[in-house]
């Protein structure tokens, strides 16, 4: 079994529907009504133990309350959820003992203790032993530096050090799935890549399960597997990196900047590559084509042979490209066909 | 360091004793954290103590004007108001917590709580104390104290047993109180804090003999909000000895207790935290 199931979830939240003003007020405590906000519809998910499984939306799209849903926080409105085999909302304690999860605009931490403190207070909430709680000081202290800032009160930590606090006090007791809700959000570059890096070798090394939702593509493409890509709480997507990239990301654009380009139409010097879309540009030739169905190799060489080429481009659509299209609801799932 | 420390774990390991531990140890956090900010410390007892310098001196101008109200002479009113301070204070020591549910659901932090493999009550009146009730626990003490000896305590087993079933189930009642007027939060986010404003307003009630009020109010107060039973039947069991009232309380305790219960547990169903 998948350490983590999710079939037919649903999440709705109730929101009061209130006209504004006093008399509104009233109106709805006499009589409430509220509107239904669904949040997650019918997202099936199963992630095996060991990935790490990257969600991408748009804001709004009902990623931190799937991450919700499945660390136990929220009850589901509809639908069932296993975590290692438990129901996380009826079995919450049970759960938590084997989950971590950090929400990257909140911490986990008491603002007013030391961070060192929190964090023997975590080792006791859980019963770790000593030896072990010290061994994963020094891994902390190593690879994301808290042992420059254990004694501060959490107020007084930077947002890089806040975040590398709470992810320090996430692991405490070595769990065995650690939920990221945007983890990297609003971090400088230097913390970004220490923070992904530590990711990578949980992974890597400790076979954690991550699931993290994102919206910096460099998180999807350095430290996870798999992507999951879900538009107004519906799962749109769900497949490896390779294959997202596969299935949308096709298509690739070659440049060449040729001396005294003549214009012509380069219909006929292309003709037999297959299915290319050609145009200039002032000077440069422009060849576009899905780099699956024709051969970037024999497009060169016919360009080569009929042109002066004094330069040469080449770009392929990145996951970047599919995530930017699903932000812009511009991917059409229909259209690009392939299977998944 | 050898292998044995490595493998050490602090507390005890029975789950129920660990909660506790675990309970304790929070507090003593929080304790050690707050008393860091001094002066804000100082204020909040301060503050407190005034307030109940002023109600004291308000006991004392009714009773300078009429020396027994419906039966209890100044003594005896000074011996339950000390009580009342005495029973409410060590509940609101000990309940601190229900104050901060309010916020925390506003804000989405039980969502912290939620995550940590622990009761989330615990939690919540594990991260503080309601140090502005040291103010109350003081003076109820000292007014105790002065009062005691003026009154002819019915002193016996029976009076001895009655207060340690009767002070116990008194704070429990507020105790309580405060947390079921605090769960209310989980219905209207705005209102954080005014129902159990309101409640301990009432409470205040329990400051004087019950028989001043009105029947029907001296009703409420034994049945409904059995404020009652933090100060009068305790006190009544002192002056003219224990009776059946005094013998209920438990039930006014634990009635209570489950009420609050059953309210927080339907206001955490609610529960749905913030957006982000
Ligand atoms: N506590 C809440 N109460 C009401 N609506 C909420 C709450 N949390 C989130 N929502 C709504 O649910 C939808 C999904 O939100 P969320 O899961 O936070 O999206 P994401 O994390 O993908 O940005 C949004 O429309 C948001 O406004
Ligand atoms: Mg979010």
């Amino acid at each position: 079994m998948a350490a983590i199931e999710a079939r037919a979830l649903c999440k709705a939240y109730r929101r009061p529907l209130r006209a504004p003003g006093l008399s509104g007020s009233v109106r709805h405590l006499l009589r409430p009504r509220h509107q239904d906000i669904v949040a997650v519809d019918h997202l099936d998910l199963s992630i095996e133990a060991g990935e790490a499984v990257c969600y991408v939306g748009p804001n709004g799209a009902g990623k931190s309350t799937t991450i919700k849903l499945l660390t136990g926080i929220l009850r589901p409105t509809a639908g069932t959820v296993r975590v290692l085999g438990r129901d996380p909302h009826r079995q919450r304690v049970a759960n938590a003992r084997d989950i971590a999860a950090t929400f990257g605009n909140r911490s986990q931490l008491n603002w007013d203790l030391p961070l060192g403190e929190s964090l023997a207070l975590l080792r006791d909430i859980y019963a770790v032993p000593q030896g072990r709680y010290r061994q994963h000081l020094r891994t902390c202290a190593d690879i994301l530096g808290i042992d420059a800032f254990l004694s501060a009160p959490v107020r007084q930590l930077s947002l890089g050090q806040r975040v590398r606090a709470d992810l320090a006090a996430a692991l405490v007791h070595d769990p065995k799935i650690l939920y990221l809700d945007e983890p990297t959000v609003g971090l400088d570059i230097a913390v970004k890549e220490r923070l992904r890096a530590f990711l990578r070798q949980l992974h890597r090394e400790r076979g954690l399960t991550i699931p993290l939702t994102t919206h910096d593509l460099a998180d999807i493409e350095d430290v996870c597997d798999r992507l999951v890509i879900i538009d107004q709480a519906r799962l749109l997507y769900d497949g490896t990196l390779r294959q997202v990239r596969d299935r949308f990301a096709r298509e690739r654009v070659l440049r060449f900047v040729v001396r005294q380009p003549d214009r012509a139409d380069p219909a006929g010097i292309l003709a037999g590559c297959g299915p290319v879309r050609a145009a200039w540009e002032g000077d440069t030739l422009v060849v576009a084509f899905d780099r699956l169905a024709v051969e970037s190799p024999a497009v060169t060489a016919r360009v080569l042979r009929a042109m002066d080429v004094v330069d040469f481009h080449l770009a392929d659509a990145g996951i970047a490209d599919v995530v930017r299209r699903v932000y812009e609801r511009r991917l059409d799932l229909a259209e690009e066909g392939g299977q998944p | 360091m050898g292998v044995d420390a490595d493998r050490r774990i602090h507390g005890p390991r029975p789950y129920a004793l660990r909660v506790l531990w675990l309970y304790g140890r929070m507090l003593g956090q929080h304790a050690l954290a707050r008393l860091s900010y001094e002066t804000d410390f100082l204020l909040t007892i301060g503050a407190s103590a005034l307030t109940q310098v002023l109600g004291l001196i308000f006991l004392g101008v009714v009773f300078s004007r009429i020396p027994s109200v419906r039966g209890w002479t100044f003594w005896q009113a000074a011996l339950l108001y000390g009580l009342l301070l005495e029973v409410r204070g060590l509940a609101a020591a000990f309940g601190e917590g229900a104050w901060s549910i309010g916020g925390a659901v506003a804000r989405g932090e039980l969502d912290r709580l939620l995550l940590r493999p622990l009761p989330v009550l615990v939690q919540l009146y594990g991260g503080g104390l309601g140090w502005s009730a040291i103010a109350d626990l003081g003076l109820g003490a000292a007014i105790l104290a002065v009062a005691g000896p003026h009154v002819a305590i019915v002193w016996s087993f029976g009076t001895v047993a009655a207060l340690c079933v009767a002070l116990p189930s008194g704070a429990m009642v507020y105790w309580s109180a405060m947390l079921a007027a605090n769960s209310i939060a989980f219905w209207t986010v705005g209102a954080r804090g005014t129902v159990a404003f309101l409640l301990h307003g009432v409470s205040e009630l329990a400051k004087f003999p019950l028989p001043v009020y009105p029947r029907l109010l001296a009703g409420v107060l034994t049945w409904c909000l059995p404020f009652a039973f933090l100060s009068f039947y305790p006190a009544r069991a002192l002056v003219a000895g224990p009776d059946l009232a005094v013998w209920l309380s438990p039930l006014a305790g634990l009635g209570s207790l489950l009420c609050a219960w059953l309210v927080w547990r339907a206001g955490l169903a609610r529960y749905e935290g913030t957006g982000s």
